[in-house]
């Protein structure tokens, strides 16, 4: 199945990536970088309550002190309605993302946005800001997703009532929606069973914690013109969201990215845009508005913490007869968790015939969650992966044979639904197998763990453009944020298309003005379907190149091939030309008909699925419960890797991440609902003394839809650590905690139970 | 409230800026000087990414004040090529990727030349260690930590 | 006549779990259509919340493309990602 690579000549090099010299000596303008003449700065008003209504906000005070430019509140913004909106592949419901933004009759979770203030200064900012009395009616409120579906639970929305289920309840609830897949009958799966393990896991809430707080600086003209400068993971995601939730015209406003410091998903929302532009249009004035780390931690980003149950029966030969699993994810405040993708992924990396699979989404007072590297999957697949390996340890079997005996291969049906096409998880497991590292004996109170992970990948829209320079060299404008090296991806597929030096090719991301729509830079969709318009777009510009050649050659186009960054005669019928160079032909191109360009605007299918396979090696220290990483190996599918450096970066990144979750990563709130741990020094994500170097094994089973072979890499690794982590901590303490973060006492107290 | 007129060296360069007793070091460079370079991660020394150089001291520059720059030496990352030649740790680090959103890597980078320094000879336990001050997000750190002591068996070499 | 195959959670909320419907129909517009006059509701949340996927490709946005009798289709949720 794994068919020879070809022989290229850039894609799959080590380029130095375009944007290189700039993030390394600080030129890179990120979000907070930019600074315009007569600049004011914003400062959100943020709820102190986890749950409250607002009865008044009084902004006099803010607005009667000196410096003061703007005050808004909800009563600024336009009422949206309550309806989902396809808005690029997620619905939204903009009623809940206005009062997201912005309260407007409750606060949902502590640090959610009330009022925001501008003012010439920050210092003067921070001061109006406390200066606006906000008078909140006290609620009770429910963090914790079993808690938060409890009959008596203070309910969030009055008018929410579960979907999914028939008939509609009578009474609301915070369970906002249900989803069920089944294959088969997983019951008579367990019943043909030899050995049935069921477990109860709980996952904590964590950030994605990118190092860049959010930034944005908004101008809005007297003339209703916006300019948006932003760290976003898509700056037209940023500019439909604005203009569906202030009533602007999309034309009327250009959102431009700003490098972006980190997203993970956390990035493919808006927070501070559209206060910033509301603030913006008030001041008559350019406004900037930042985060602070504390503001990120309470306001921003994070995924569901979650409480699931895993039922697996297997026969005693290791072949896995029945699956079930129930997942319950919180939401944060509004209904939106990645159940949906967690009950679809959980038990895909495997051949089943009877699979149940139930989720329920559930709100709480947290922060509304956002997508975090592939949402929902490190979830469910921990829980299945920590089951699996419980099944391999109880029969005997290696946990990368019970793997493969039940191993998802082409054709295989996926318990949601979709045939796999041709896949790669076999390729990983075999590449696992095969490591040095896996065959190594290990010391005492060390353990060895395994897991898998499988993330769909997707597609959607995207668009580029290729232009010709009189000098022959090469301009590539799109619209993907670059958030790890994507342009120097794009511009080693433009190079390996027309056949030029990838040197001659300069790559950016232009603004929203300048090119059409592309969904966001997320779902691992980037190299793939941006790539996949960077490819189609250079075949255009090469077919206007060999129409040019034809022209100077005068002959028809047909008999013009293009070979190696040259027009050539097809055959010598054709005529005896030299070969005329991209650069030969752009010196003429005024004669032959103006200027050459090529572009790509398409809705990118086939993204490839892809997989993972991870081992883990730990030491835990019986006295202090402290788990040290000793060794870790991160095999995945790439499809093809255009660039292997960066998507080494990528797997191991992505698993650092995992492993973060797994070890360290938590929120704490203490019993008002409020976040006791908004900093990196209490909300510990690894360090690098934390860590040993992670191996990253790139595997190639190319996605047969993609010109290269792309799948997309960014969201696989982030699913097995957790379960290979905690597979080698049950492996080196024998006891099965079930449940994350593996931090000390969790660990010493577990310890002490199974004496 | 009075601003403090403040002279110092910035990058070998003399400079002067005049900031309010309470403003960081960090705001000064970025928002007075211009040297944007030097990111805001925290405020609070747990992230890095605000790493300068004081009098030769690695410093998190959201912990120090302007006014205590009164007098000093301050080295940014703007200051760390010469011209047009990359210092050996940002060309090694553009060779081996070993930056992906890059917002951690001007704090990294000046920290991992104060290592060398020092250092010319780390371990990478003394790489880790020393670095564990620098938050990154993005790369696991692996090709950090490689690009590091690549740089430095580098410079051994020359 | 084409089958399309819903998630048990889907048939349980439209088509009193009937996980596999046949409609007539030569392309996806029609599908829709003919899904909305069988199981009202059923066509318009597709269409507006839902992916399909058809031999295996996920698509979020169905429309043009051609289904036949051996067409081996799914109704998914939306999928994103980080």
């Amino acid at each position: 199945m794994n068919e020879q690579p070809k022989q290229y000549k850039w894609v799959g090099t080590r380029a130095i990536r375009p944007d290189g010299v700039d993030k390394v000596t600080g030129r890179a303008m990120y979000g907070a970088d930019l600074a315009l003449p007569g600049m004011v700065e914003g400062k959100v008003v943020r709820s102190p309550h986890a749950h409250a209504r607002i009865i008044s906000i009084d902004t006099s005070k803010a607005e009667a002190l000196k410096g003061v430019t703007a005050v808004i509140t909800a009563a600024d913004m336009p009422v949206a309605d309550s309806k989902p909106v396809a808005s690029g592949e997620a619905m939204i419901n903009f009623k809940d993302l206005a009062n997201n933004v912005l309260a407007r009759e409750k606060a949902l979770y502590e640090g959610q946005a009330v009022a925001a203030v501008a003012a010439t200064t920050a210092a003067i900012a921070e001061k109006a800001a406390a200066l606006v009395v906000v008078n909140y009616e006290v609620l009770p409120h429910v963090i914790d997703v079993m808690e938060a579906i409890k009959e008596d639970a203070p309910v969030l929305h009055d008018d929410m009532f579960t979907g999914g289920v028939k008939p509609k309840p009578e009474k609301a609830s915070n369970v906002a929606n249900r989803v069920e897949f089944a294959l088969g009958d997983a019951e008579a799966g367990f019943a043909a069973a030899d050995l049935v393990i069921e477990r109860k896991f709980t996952t904590e809430p964590v950030h994605q914690g990118y190092i860049e707080p959010h930034a944005v600086v908004a101008d809005m003209n007297p003339d209703g013109k916006v300019d948006v400068f932003c760290s976003s993971q898509g700056h037209f995601m940023v500019r439909a969201f604005c203009s569906q939730l202030l009533h602007i015209e999309m034309s009327k406003i250009k959102v431009t990215a700003a490098e972006i410091g980190g997203g993970f998903g956390g990035k493919t929302t808006v927070y501070l845009e559209p206060l910033a532009i509301m603030l913006s249009r008030k001041s008559g004035r350019p406004v900037r508005m930042t985060m602070s780390r504390e503001e990120v931690f309470r306001g921003s980003g994070a995924t569901s913490g979650a409480a699931m149950t895993i039922k697996m029966g297997a026969t005693k030969d290791g072949k896995i007869t029945g699956a079930y699993a129930e997942l319950y994810l919180q939401a944060g405040a509004f209904p939106g968790s990645p159940v949906g993708p967690a009950a679809m992924t959980a038990f895909a990396p495997y051949d089943l015939d009877n699979v149940k699979v139930v989720g329920f989404d559930v709100v709480s007072n947290r922060q509304k969650v956002v997508a975090y590297r592939a949402p929902g999957a490190p979830i469910s697949e921990y829980g299945v992966e920590s089951v699996v390996d419980e099944l391999a340890s109880e029969l005997g079997i290696d946990p990368i044979e019970i793997r493969t005996i039940n191993a998802a291969k082409e054709g295989t049906q996926a318990a949601y639904g979709v045939k796999f096409g041709t896949i790669g998880f076999q390729e990983t497991l075999d590449a696992a197998k095969a490591t040095e590292h896996f065959k190594t004996p290990l010391g005492p109170n060390q353990g060895r763990g395994v897991a898998s992970g499988f993330w769909f990948n997707i597609g959607g829209e995207s668009c580029a453009g290729i232009r010709v320079n009189e000098d022959g060299s090469i301009s590539l404008t799109e619209g993907s944020p670059d958030i790890g090296g994507s342009r120097a991806s794009m511009a080693l597929m433009a190079a390996e298309t027309l056949g030029v030096d990838y040197h001659s090719i300069k790559p950016s991301v232009v603004d929203t003005d300048a090119i059409g729509y592309h969904f966001v830079t997320g779902g691992s969709r980037v190299t793939f379907a941006t790539g996949m318009a960077v490819v189609e777009a250079s075949k255009a510009a090469i077919d206007e190149l060999r129409a040019r050649a034809a022209k100077v050659w005068d002959v028809d186009v047909d008999g013009v091939v293009w070979e190696d960054g040259h027009a050539k005669p097809a055959s010598t019928n054709v005529g005896d030309f030299e070969p005329m160079s991209l650069a030969e032909i752009a010196k003429v191109a005024n004669k032959t008909g103006g200027p050459i360009s090529g572009h790509a605007d398409i809705n990118a299918k086939g993204a490839g699925p892809a997989f993972g396979t991870h081992i883990c090696d730990v030491e835990v220290d019986p006295d202090t419960g402290h788990v040290t990483v000793l060794r870790y190996t991160a095999v995945q599918d790439a499809g093809r890797a255009i660039h292997p450096a960066y998507v080494e970066g990528q797997i191991q990144g992505g698993a650092v991440q995992g492993i973060g979750w797994a070890l360290n990563e938590e929120y704490i709130y203490d019993k008002n609902g409020r976040l006791e741990n908004a900093g990196f020094l209490d909300y510990r994500v690894p360090v690098a003394s934390d860590l040993p170097m992670i191996d990253a094994i790139i595997v190639e089973v190319p996605n047969p839809t993609h010109p290269f072979g792309v799948r997309g890499v960014g969201e696989v690794p982030i699913i097995p650590p957790l379960a290979a982590v905690s597979n080698a901590v049950a492996a080196a303490t024998g006891v099965r905690f079930n449940q994350l973060p593996l931090s000390p006492p969790t660990i010493l107290a577990g310890i002490a139970a199974s004496k | 409230m009075a601003k403090h007129h403040i002279t110092t060296t910035i990058n070998g360069e003399e400079a002067e800026y005049l900031c309010e007793p309470q403003e960081t070091l960090l705001d000064v460079l970025r928002d007075q000087v211009g040297l944007t370079g030097t990111k805001e991660g925290c405020s609070s020394g747990d992230c890095g990414a605000c790493s300068v150089m004081l009098d030769g001291r690695l410093v998190c520059s959201c912990l120090v004040l302007g006014v205590e720059a009164a007098g000093k030496a301050v080295e940014t990352i703007e200051g760390m090529a010469d011209g047009e030649n990359l210092h050996p740790l940002q060309q090694k680090f553009l060779e081996e990727a070993a930056l992906q959103c890059g917002f951690c890597t001007p704090g990294v980078l000046v920290a991992a030349k104060a290592l060398l320094d020092t250092n010319n000879n780390p371990t990478e336990t003394e790489v880790r260690y020393w670095l564990a001050g620098n938050l990154c997000r993005c790369t696991g750190y692996d090709k950090i930590i490689r690009a590091v002591m690549d740089t430095a068996a580098d410079m051994r070499g020359a | 006549m084409v089958k399309v195959t819903l998630s048990s959670g889907t048939a349980q909320q439209f088509t009193n779990g009937v996980t596999e419907v046949n409609v007539e129909a030569k392309n996806v517009r029609q599908m829709f259509k003919a899904l909305e006059a069988d199981f009202p509701g059923l066509g318009e949340e597709i269409q507006t919340s839902m992916s399909v996927a058809i031999d295996g490709v996920i698509l979020p946005d169905p429309f043009l493309e051609e289904v036949t009798e051996d067409s081996e289709i799914y109704v998914l949720p939306k999928i994103g990602g980080g």
